[in-house]
């Protein structure tokens, strides 16, 4: 197969930011049944815009799905509270307004805090209306436990929902929770699922998790489920009910085609109007192509070297930064990306600009005379074979990635003779995913490694406790450099209890000016996103965010004339 | 002949048994597991996999798990997909009629040619056609495949406009006329590599055939050469033939992993290649045991077909 930059396996690491959620683009008023049948009958193609997608769902219940393709496929048809915009705002959905400390939407009492959301008159694709306790109905179906979430994060922090009437919901927290706003990414609907959630297949499994809704869902959002055609498409037509503006076209079809050149193919022939996610190879002959723009998008997600600072050898903080002056992200991006991926510095994602703390550019910036010095410093000599010892040992280290992906491939020789220069060498061992990634024996969370190369997703919540904190060592969690700094221990935990905006910023720039001194992970490049779309398409904004692309798709229209 | 074939089926029964000991054993030594998906989520947090795992009944021992799903055979629904949450035999109802169109076609397109041309070359030996048809059978046997099926789809779908590019019919489409212009591709890139298989053996065994003695004494009965080869000679070649078509029957319900990708046609090969993905079990599991079943079928089948063909051959 030839090199994809967004394997499969990849697009799952996305998966349910869904838990966090900020799904639905679309929220939603329907009731009546639209008069168009859809545009699939024979030439009526007209007002019909084609969606391409690499995978298929498995499902369309966001609570349950571990896959990005699934954020996609769902978005027309669901409501979120809050959803993200295409500049990584939070703007109002279901909701009226987005409720902060400033507009007296979050109170905090004590220790705990309310947030209260005033609802949208709104109604399912089936015509009964959207209340607050179909949002109660929600966080129930995420504290079930025979539910199969994929995370109920947040949602295990309310204490209680009040619903004082239709159109308000009052949600207790047990704690301040400041990433409060990625939560209710998804409303569901309690009159169609309640039955399914309280019944059980065999015991502590509800049959919410095998629901025929889940393969039909009556939604809230801007379009309305049609069909769903094993491995082919799924269909969706317009809700002309839908309070955020009707939508300017009739129906999206949502294209499943899992090989590259035939997307390609079907988007010269203008089966497809929009190609998510190209091969980064197709990017010279995509370019070729006319009639369509290619919106290149930097991505949340970026490709990192992992420190094992169990290791003694990283463990010296001098060898951690000696290893991230050496490397030129800036080459490396121009040599195997084509310029597309542009370097990174940080685990917050340049485009989050409130977050985003440019003064690590400088701290980790390329330097190989830098590196050697503190090598140099840091006991370990340069022998005959070129290759730096201490005490009789070598300065060698191994690098883990996924096997089979040619950039990072590419990437780890490249590494392999910078670090050559400054006197380390690099052993490359890389494996297949699931022995990189998986519990307990991939080589991550047991630690088996020294140098890990893979990917990570930022989000617009700038919590990375799960990243940093020392308590989140495996088996506990997801440190997995096993990087530990009393003061980022307690840096994360603020974060996560500091509601106003301001503060918190104050709280993450520090933690990335501490993460670039101390170096337990060097961000190497952030990835971009092609989305190329046929020019008769108006209104398509690609959002990096685990909103989607579709998070407008109640906007989206065809030219006239075309 | 009931009697042997119903023997044959019964024996078989231990034997699919310990295959399915075998699969389940083998799929549970894949790196990975169901969990992997998440795995790569920090959001995902250890409480949240325990649940997951539990649900999904995988935090009960090995054995057990092979028992309830032997359980579940036996009560003939399969089992539940861990992640799409639909029984087993649906899903592959859904995939199904796509993948027995494609292959079914393509069986019988390339049996056709491929039987056609094989017998041809050997009754032309050493002619022009005989060395044409051995010249295309080395091209088509070594053409890398997935290679060919791209060339295919960009010169006559991207570049020419002839066919379309994917899928099972155009949106909106149901026509046959439509299904056979999305059959073109597809089967061909099927069909080359068993067409170039199959006309070979057809031509050596028949070669071997032609050289007996009754298709001498059929020649010197006075019959016509059409006769003579298409009653006396292709009837015998078609014995040994017989056995290599028998083992590619099954096939035609497992579909083709790489056709289906490249041309985007939802058929069982990517339904298995989506659940080896993202360990699936019980859908793997029920389309290898189905599979390893119609091999055993397919076997009989070919024994029976020995007998029908050849009235020497006889079972007790």
């Amino acid at each position: 197969m030839t090199v994809r930059s967004t394997s499969p396996a990849m697009r799952r690491v996305l998966p349910s930011l869904l838990s966090l959620g900020l799904l639905a683009g679309c929220a939603g008023k329907g009731g009546d049944q639209p008069a168009k049948t859809g545009g699939a009958e024979g030439g009526a193609m007209a007002r019909t815009i084609v969606i391409h997608n690499q995978q298929e769902p498995e499902t369309l219940n966001g609570a349950i799905s571990s896959m990005m393709a699934t954020v996609d496929a769902i978005t027309p048809i669901m409501s979120a509270l809050i959803t993200v915009n295409d500049k990584m705002e939070y703007i109002a959905d279901l909701a009226e307004t987005v409720p902060t400390l400033e507009n007296k939407g979050v109170k905090l009492e004590g220790k705990g805090m309310t947030v209260t959301y005033k609802l949208r008159k709104a109604a399912w694709h089936d015509g009964k209306p959207v209340t607050s306790d179909d949002v109660k109905f929600t966080w129930q179906v995420y504290q079930d436990p025979a539910v199969k979430a994929t995370s109920r994060d947040g949602y295990d922090k309310i204490k209680a929902i009040d619903t004082p009437d239709a159109q308000t919901v009052v949600v207790h927290f047990k704690e301040i929770y400041a990433p409060y706003l990625g939560l209710f990414g998804g409303i569901f609907p309690r009159h169609l699922l309640e039955a399914d959630l309280k019944k059980q297949d065999k015991p502590g499994d509800s049959h919410f998790n095998q629901s025929a809704w889940n393969r039909a869902p009556v939604g809230s959002g801007a379009f309305k489920f049609k069909e769903w055609v094993p491995g082919d498409h799924i269909t969706y037509e317009a809700n002309t009910a839908y309070y955020r503006g009707k939508p300017k076209i009739d129906t999206i079809v949502f294209k499943i085609i899992p090989d590259e050149n035939n997307a390609y193919t079907q988007l010269q022939a203008g089966a497809i109007d929009i190609y998510q996610s190209a091969a980064l190879t197709q990017y010279d002959q995509l370019k070729q192509m006319s009639g369509v723009v290619i919106h290149e998008t930097p991505s949340l997600s970026y490709e990192h070297l992992d420190f094992n600072l169990a290791n003694p050898v990283l463990a010296d903080v001098k060898v951690r930064r000696a290893i991230s002056m050496a490397i030129n992200r800036e080459e490396i991006s121009a040599k195997i990306y084509k310029g597309l991926y542009k370097a990174a510095f940080s685990d917050q994602s340049p485009l989050n600009t409130i977050y985003y703390e440019p003064a690590v550019e400088k701290l980790s910036a390329f330097d190989p005379e830098g590196a050697k010095k503190l090598l140099d410093e840091a006991g370990w000599v340069v022998g005959e074979d070129g290759f730096r010892a201490k005490g009789g040992k070598q300065l060698k280290l191994g690098i883990a990635s996924t096997s089979g992906r040619k950039p990072r491939e590419l990437t780890e020789q490249v590494m392999k003779s910078y670090l050559k220069a400054v006197g380390i060498n690099l052993e490359i061992n890389n494996v297949p995913g699931p022995k990189l990634f998986g519990r307990p024996d991939g080589l991550l969370y047991s630690g088996q490694y020294d140098l890990g190369l893979y990917a990570w997703v930022s989000n617009i919540d700038p919590n990375n406790i799960f990243l940093w904190n020392s308590k989140q060592h495996p088996p506990a969690g997801q440190n997995y450099t096993r990087y530990s700094n009393p003061e980022v221990d307690k840096l994360t935990e603020a974060g996560n209890k500091t509601v106003n905006t301001a503060e918190r910023a104050k709280i993450y720039k520090r933690i990335q000016l501490l993460l670039a001194q101390d170096a337990p992970m060097m961000p190497l490049l952030v990835w971009t996103t092609l989305n190329v779309v046929n020019q008769r398409i108006e209104g398509f904004k690609p959002n990096p965010t685990s909103a989607g692309n579709l998070w407008n798709c109640h906007e989206w229209s065809i030219k006239q004339g075309s | 002949m009931g009697a042997y074939i119903l023997r044959r089926l019964l024996t078989s029964l231990p034997l699919l048994l310990g295959v399915t000991l075998l699969l389940f054993c083998i799929m549970h030594l894949m790196p990975g597991g169901p969990l992997a998906a998440y795995t790569q989520n920090p959001r995902v947090r250890p409480e949240d996999l325990e649940k997951i795992k539990h649900i999904m009944g995988l935090d009960q021992p090995l054995y057990m798990q092979y028992l309830y799903w032997l359980r579940s055979l036996l009560t003939g629904n399969l089992g539940n997909s861990l992640f799409t949450g639909q029984a087993v035999t649906e899903m592959i109802a859904s995939f199904l009629p796509n993948t027995l169109v494609l292959m079914g076609t393509s069986f019988i397109v390339s049996l056709a040619i491929g039987v056609f041309l094989g017998v041809m070359s050997a009754v032309k030996q050493y002619t022009a056609f005989d060395f044409g048809v051995t010249t295309f059978a080395f091209i088509g046997y070594s053409l890398p495949v997935f290679w060919f099926g791209v060339m295919l789809l960009l010169l006559f779908a991207a570049q020419l406009k002839w066919l379309p590019s994917g899928g099972v019919h155009d949106l909106g489409e149901t026509g046959l006329l439509d299904l056979i212009e999305h059959l073109v591709l597809p089967v061909t890139m099927l069909s080359i590599v068993s067409v170039a298989s199959w006309s070979r053996y057809m031509r050596s065994s028949m070669l071997e055939v032609i050289r007996q003695e009754y298709v001498r004494t059929a020649r010197a009965k006075g019959l016509d050469e059409f006769r003579v080869i298409g009653r006396h000679a292709f009837r015998n070649a078609l014995v040994p033939v017989v056995t290599i078509i028998a083992l590619a029957l099954p096939g035609i319900f497992g579909g083709a992993i790489m056709t289906e990708t490249i041309f985007a046609w939802p058929g069982i090969g990517r339904l298995f290649f989506d659940s080896l993905g993202r360990s699936d079990y019980p859908v793997i599991m029920a389309i290898l045991t189905i599979s390893a079943a119609l091999v055993v079928v397919s076997n009989i089948l070919a024994d029976i077909a020995y007998a029908a063909l050849d009235p020497r051959i006889r079972y007790d």
